[in-house]
């Protein structure tokens, strides 16, 4: 009898070990990138927000995309399976890297990216429970040739009364990937349609080297270069269009300006609406890279 | 303000030099030596319709097309109705993808495909000129060396076979379209694919 209650125990023990895991996937290996899902805190309360983060490290020397991959590549793409009433919410990419590769121009992540979504627990979703989150991960990774990959990644996540405790360093891994998502800007920002294409006009925007990258691809050759020009009141950057805009000129040009002041690089979420073009622009020069 | 004009001119000028091809307009003339040493002139086609192909056989977007048969399929349909197909692969030596006109040759033969010509372009040269940046790109040139269509192959960016017969081919409907003498409706899109592995 004594042996069978040892036996249970320590099967209660190693049970409880795995459940003290479970709100980290398995670390995923594949060619050329070690992969884990992971959330934030411990645990979540019915109709709470949490967030959850696709951790990567990718082979030196090897790269994966930005939502907008550019001249070639492909974006992650995440597909979710989740109790019933469980939604997931876009990806929120790291600040993207201009990947040149002789004349063609990427978006992209290298090193440790954290890719973040925002995950909302139904609110009829029940204290005491655990909720199996599993995501079926694709992406493509490239060096100089390209290899599609893939990883199947679940945890588990106990539904509580209050909301959860930190999930100790990939808290505090994921806090600083959030830190560094692109933020609403202080600044204004609005676009001038010109025969070379779209010029952005920042209002009062922070010092430093500023590279625009947008959304849409289609609209702003990845390879054209950018000039820029400073007056008084503003920073000017003249983009080259590509197909999508010579077609129709957008409302709205959006995507993330990224500002590198030397001492590191912060985004901001630019929607910069078109403005009649003025009569005057300063004088364009490419940026000293 | 004559400065600044003629500043921005030549910017404008710059960009012009690196002009995609122009949907629309007349496609880029081009000659090219093919796998059976023969020089093909785009020029002489004139009167028939031409897909251009951008490949590179060891591009797993290139592997989706192949290995479910579609590329192969399409070739065969194209060449049926008289179309000129013309497989261009412009990777340089030493690069994925660059092979000799034997190895090309051999790939035609062993996957079944059925181009009219392929076409070595180690130089890139073909490839700069019509702005090819993946494999697969594609091109629809009709009767009149007019470029109708640029862009991807289909409807669905991804490197999963299983994805090409719900993806809309937007080479298959340009040529239904120009067939039955009606304008393309989708002329250009994002090409997706591995990059064109130009020289360096």
């Amino acid at each position: 009898m004594w042996n069978r209650m040892w036996a249970a125990l320590l099967g209660a023990a190693s049970m409880g070990v795995a459940m003290a895991q479970a709100q980290v996937s398995d670390l995923v290996r594949t060619g050329n990138a070690e992969t884990r899902l992971a959330a934030e805190h411990m645990s979540a309360a019915p109709g709470e927000k949490i967030t959850v983060a696709l951790m990567q490290t990718l082979k030196e020397g090897w790269h994966v995309y930005w939502q907008n991959p550019g001249d070639s590549g492909l974006p992650l793409r995440l597909d979710w399976d989740m109790p019933n009433g469980f939604q997931a919410g876009p990806i929120a990419y790291p600040l993207p890297e201009r990947l040149a590769f002789g004349e063609l121009v990427t978006f992209g992540h290298e090193g440790a990216p954290a890719f973040l979504a925002d995950l909302t627990v139904p609110a009829d979703a029940r204290p005491g429970t655990t909720a199996k989150l599993a995501v079926d991960a694709n992406w493509l990774i490239c060096a100089d040739i390209c290899v599609p990959e893939k990883a199947e990644l679940t945890l588990t996540l106990p539904i509580t009364e209050e909301k959860g405790a930190p999930n100790g360093a990939y808290a505090m891994d994921i806090g600083r990937a959030k830190r560094n998502q692109p933020r609403q800007p202080a600044f204004d920002a609005v676009y001038y349609h010109s025969d070379r294409g779209p010029v952005l006009h920042l209002s009062d925007a922070p010092e430093g080297e500023l590279e625009f990258f947008p959304y849409s691809p289609a609209l702003i050759e990845p390879s054209g270069m950018a000039l820029h020009a400073q007056d008084a009141d503003a920073h000017y950057i003249s983009m080259a269009s590509a197909f999508g805009y010579e077609t129709t000129q957008p409302v709205e040009l959006a995507g993330v300006l990224v500002v590198d002041n030397g001492r590191g690089r912060r985004g901001f979420e630019i929607f910069a609406s078109r403005k009649r073009t003025p009569e005057s622009l300063p004088r364009f020069e490419k940026t000293s890279e | 303000m004559k400065v600044l004009t003629a500043l921005i001119a030549m910017m404008g000028m710059l960009a012009m030099a690196h002009a995609n091809p122009q949907v629309g307009a007349q496609a880029p003339m081009f000659s090219g030596t093919t796998t059976s040493g023969e020089t093909f002139n785009l020029s002489d086609q004139a009167g028939k319709n031409v897909i251009l192909e951008w490949t590179n056989h060891d591009c797993p977007f290139v592997v989706k097309h192949y290995g479910a048969g579609n590329m192969q399929a399409m070739q065969k349909r194209e060449t049926a109705k008289g179309v000129v197909w013309v497989t261009i692969i412009s990777s340089a030596p030493g690069k994925q993808g660059h092979v000799s006109a034997a190895q090309a040759d051999e790939l035609t033969t062993s996957r079944g495909a059925k181009p009219s010509y392929v076409i070595l372009d180690e130089s890139g040269e073909i490839g700069r000129m019509y702005d090819a940046k993946t494999t697969p790109h594609m091109y629809v040139i009709d009767q009149g060396q007019v470029l109708q269509y640029a862009g991807a192959i289909d409807s669905i960016p991804s490197a999963n076979p299983a994805d090409i017969a719900r993806a809309d081919n937007y080479v298959s409907t340009a040529m239904n379209s120009l067939r039955a003498g009606q304008p393309v409706v989708t002329k250009q899109t994002q090409p997706y694919g591995c990059s064109v592995k130009y020289g360096s």
